[in-house]
């Protein structure tokens, strides 16, 4: 999972996602690096601030196919956005 | 397995909530084995019939997590919270790791409830469950202080500190690691003045033991504590050496 820490994921943060997932979506992570990727860098430049928080809990949406998964996210104010997911990630449920 | 299999199985998402975002879990989820989880829950008088989506997860264990998930919900039922955990239905709830984190909180009386009877926030996040835990143990009554160990006693507590830093740095992201030689710290100065220099025949090992007498040790707890810590203590007639 070493390429989570170019999104500012640290070994604790890696060990914390694999304590909170299946070996199996652990696999499927790793064999869609470049889509996980894809998403993560769009929640990146949208600025939002826990990331590794959010990705622990939600890693099944960053499967999504990255059309998708940007479509949930445009429909809100950015910012808002960002500092909502700041204050409570279970949030992401509600999108 | 088939989406509108797992929609038969009558597990539905709460309202508010779609299954879109989590169809990756249906998607790689092995029936046999979604099947054994929604029997495990039920058998556990769990109501799983609306879940969030995230807890779709669950679905995705494989044999040997569906047998430690099956382990958990008995470890709840023997410590009768399965109310409580019915009120947190998260994946996270249903980890060896959370189970450590909750099983410190109530073997050293710290609360892990919030008043809706959801779980602290606290407990889902190893960064804050590590400042959590040390505001407690800061807050507890001081100690008597090392100036009235002798200097035999002072070079043992040195020669115990410094194994307790090795193995500290080696396992600087190990919370529970973090948690147990915090406590065998902070009880040092207390257990070397009450032992009267046995330690001369006994050796260190029973000291870190000693130390850690106050923190209730489940049985998860205790083989981190052989393996990463008191292992390192077993070289007693070394230790002896050092000392005499």
């Amino acid at each position: 999972m070493k390429f989570l820490e170019k999104y500012g994921f640290n070994k604790e943060d890696i060990a914390n996602l694999k304590e909170n997932s299946t070996s199996n979506l652990i696999k499927e992570l790793e064999s869609h690096k470049k889509l996980v990727s894809k998403n993560l860098e769009y929640l990146n430049n949208l600025g939002v601030t826990n990331l590794p928080e959010i990705f622990t809990v939600y890693h099944d949406m960053f499967l999504m196919d990255n059309s998708n998964f940007e479509e949930i996210f445009n429909k809100y104010d950015q910012k808002d956005l960002v500092e909502k997911l700041a204050k409570d990630i279970q949030i992401m449920e509600y999108l | 397995m088939e989406f509108k299999k797992i929609l038969e199985l009558g597990i539905k998402p709460i309202e508010g909530e779609t299954l879109l975002k989590h169809l990756i879990n249906i998607h790689i989820a092995d029936e046999k084995n979604v099947l054994e989880i929604k029997r495990l829950f039920e058998s556990h008088h769990y109501d799983i019939s609306l879940v969030h989506g995230s807890f779709y997860k669950i679905f995705t264990k494989n044999e040997k997590e569906v047998a430690e998930l099956s382990a958990i919900l008995t470890e709840i039922d023997a410590l009768d919270m399965q109310a409580i955990f019915q009120a947190n239905l998260r994946f996270e709830c249903f980890t060896k790791n959370f189970m450590l984190k909750l099983g410190i909180c109530r073997d050293n009386n710290l609360p892990y409830l919030y008043e809706d009877n959801t779980f602290i926030a606290e407990l889902f996040s190893e960064k804050a469950f590590m400042e959590y835990t040390k505001n407690v143990s800061e807050s507890k009554e001081q100690e008597p202080s090392s100036n009235i160990l002798s200097e035999e006693d002072l070079i043992v507590k040195s020669e115990i500190l410094t194994k307790l830093r090795e193995i500290s740095e080696v396992n600087i992201n190990d919370w529970t690691i973090q948690f147990l030689i915090k406590n065998i710290e902070e009880n040092l100065d207390s257990v070397i003045l009450a032992d009267n220099k046995r330690y001369k025949e006994l050796g260190t090992r029973h000291l870190v033991e000693s130390a850690l007498q106050g923190v209730n040790i489940t049985p998860e707890l205790q083989i981190e504590l052989d393996e990463k810590i008191l292992n390192a203590f077993v070289d007693v007639e070394g230790i002896k050496r050092g000392v005499a």
